[in-house]
């Protein structure tokens, strides 16, 4: 059994919440406020995952970086891996917001895609 | 020099600009421009390439370019024309604005209402007197940000960074996932002024260290940055003598505060208050002179893009409306009072207590306090009070007043907001 906290981020109060985890789970948990928090606590204690926002560089354009993000969380672990990933991409414009860039990052589900237009 | 007439005239297209332009047309306005000096719409969200923006106005995450696309796309939309490369030089008090760009040359724009929505920029190494030599590597964290996200310069592979605002912490994980060694953010303060989500999610994520009352004291270094001085602070901000160090690093992040844009408004002889950095407005964002108005970072520095859409909304429906005058009744100012360190708007007007529109007041908190209630009073008299569970200086404190509870305040006195007595600290 190992005892864990952290600070919540759901809101402004910004509770220490604390949690007894054995084998991955959590067997009790203690300090929140809120069942939102609770919630975020329970995940984040367990698997911390988190939206990836980087760029990718752009040839023929009016800018050097066009950014993209994927479009759901990946593992918190897996976020340094998946920038060398995009680290070889090379992208032209026209670009459509959302269009895909990589699809299904380190096998994580999670699709990296534009998050501009990109005209020229 | 081409000269011509327009409804509603911009300044910037920012969240701000865009946003006022937007609701100024849903309003009626017939012709609406927006100037931006950069060679596109969008501001400073271009380069906040990382999300968490739009959670409160479109219940989403975004990213500051989709933030900034869904306004851009918007606007074009509505009609609302940009040109874009073009920099205003100057706007007089009867609301005409002077530009320069490469492709109109000088042109000179008669208004029926100005909305200045020029952002804010950032403090700098001489803002803060940072003593040594005069090397390369010393930016501020917004200049990085540009040069990383769009430009495709990294800045320096060992970085420290000064000051844990918003921007600092997002541009510690940014060079972080690029690859570089961040030695660690400094904060003179005892707490940090970012959200406490960044701090999670930016540094502690990535095992970034946060020092806090601990500040750089000196540069080294005679091309190309070396190394930094740092020492600790005692509760006033003293140096501890005793806790220097030295911490090696070739960039030096600055995220040491940011300025309102107001060289433009003081020059038409707007009133500024030393409190915000920005100009004194009245309930629509109405500045002293009628027919001109502000929103956005430029009134006051906004920690979230969506307040900065609020406010713009007001902007831009008040200016729309506006003929000459006839928004502007008789005034009462509001003042901020014991624990608050601004209030936006400093102004209202007094028939708009009579009407049946909720106002929102904006505010900062001086020191972080749990269980604080925040009053309005007039003559010492108690009219609202609202109690929060925390408040913290780094995160903007929003409070609607209903029209029921406007009414009973009394329409010839001043308006007090303070920090109601009896709150601990901490
Ligand atoms: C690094 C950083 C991170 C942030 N993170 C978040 C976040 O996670 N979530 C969130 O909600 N908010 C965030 N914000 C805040 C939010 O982005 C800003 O509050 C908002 O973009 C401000 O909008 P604005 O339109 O007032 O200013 P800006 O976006 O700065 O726009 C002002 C525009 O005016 C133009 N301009 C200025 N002077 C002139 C002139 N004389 N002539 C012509 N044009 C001119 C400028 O070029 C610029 O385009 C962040 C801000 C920064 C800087």
């Amino acid at each position: 059994m190992v005892e864990k906290k952290l600070i919540c981020v759901i809101c402004p109060v910004g509770c220490e919440i604390r949690a007894s985890i054995e084998g991955g789970e959590v067997k009790e948990i203690r300090d929140f406020r809120c069942a939102q928090g609770e919630e975020y606590a329970r995940e984040e204690f367990t698997s911390p995952s988190r939206i990836l926002t980087a760029t990718v560089q752009v040839k023929n354009s009016s800018i050097a970086q066009l950014p993209v993000r994927s479009d759901k969380p990946l593992p918190r672990e897996k976020l340094e891996k998946a920038m060398f990933q995009l680290a070889g991409i090379i992208m032209a414009p026209p670009i459509k917001e959302g269009q895909l860039i990589i699809k299904d990052i380190l096998g994580t589900g999670a699709n990296m895609v534009a998050s501009r237009d990109l005209e020229k | 020099m081409r000269t011509s007439d327009v409804d509603v005239l911009v300044i910037g297209a920012g969240p701000a600009g865009l946003g006022a332009a937007i609701k100024a047309k849903e309003n009626g306005a017939r012709e609406v421009l927006v100037i931006e000096r950069d060679f596109e719409p969008g501001g400073i969200l271009n380069q906040c390439i990382h999300n968490g923006f739009g959670l409160q106005y479109f219940s989403q995450e975004l990213t500051g370019p989709e933030y900034a696309g869904r306004f851009i796309r918007k606007a074009s939309r509505s009609d609302v024309e940009i040109q874009t490369d073009t920099m205003v030089l100057a706007v007089n008090p009867s609301r005409e604005v002077i530009t320069s760009s490469r492709h109109f040359g000088l042109q000179l724009f008669r208004a029926k209402s100005v909305v200045l929505a020029m952002g804010c920029r950032e403090r700098t190494r001489d803002a803060i007197q940072i003593y040594g030599t005069r090397p390369a590597g010393i930016l501020t964290a917004g200049t990085a940000q540009r040069f990383t996200n769009i430009e495709g310069f990294l800045p320096g592979k060992k970085v420290v960074v000064l000051g844990s605002g918003d921007i600092g912490l997002i541009m510690a994980r940014r060079m972080k996932l690029e690859g570089c060694e961040v030695r660690g953010v400094f904060e003179l303060l005892p707490y940090t002024n970012g959200l406490s989500r960044n701090v999670v999610q930016c540094l502690n994520d990535f095992s970034i260290p946060l020092y806090l009352q601990e500040t750089v004291t000196e540069v080294l270094g005679k091309d190309r940055l070396e190394g930094v001085k740092t020492i600790k602070v005692d509760k006033k901000q003293s140096p501890l003598p005793g806790t220097e160090r030295f911490v090696p690093c070739d960039t030096l992040l600055l995220s040491v505060g940011l300025i309102p844009e107001n060289e433009l408004s003081r020059k038409a002889g707007i009133k500024i208050d030393p409190l915000t950095g920005g100009p004194v407005v009245n309930q629509d964002r109405m500045t002293n002179i009628p027919g001109i108005f502000a929103c956005g970072n430029v009134t006051q520095v906004h920690d979230l893009a969506d307040d900065v859409t609020v406010e713009s909304e007001i902007a831009g429906t008040a200016a729309a409306r506006f003929r000459k005058g006839n928004l502007q009744g008789k005034e009462l100012s509001v003042e901020a009072g014991r624990g608050i360190r601004y209030v936006v708007p400093q102004r209202i007007d007094v028939s708009e207590i009579k009407k049946e529109n909720p106002l929102i007041f904006f505010m900062r908190a001086e020191v972080p306090t749990r269980q604080v209630k925040i009053i309005f009073t007039q003559e010492g008299e108690e009219k609202f009070g609202e109690t929060l569970p925390f408040i913290k200086p780094g995160e903007i404190i929003k409070i609607t007043i209903s029209p029921e509870m406007l009414k009973k305040f009394k329409p010839d006195k001043n308006i007090l907001v303070e920090v109601g007595k009896g709150n601990n600290n901490g």
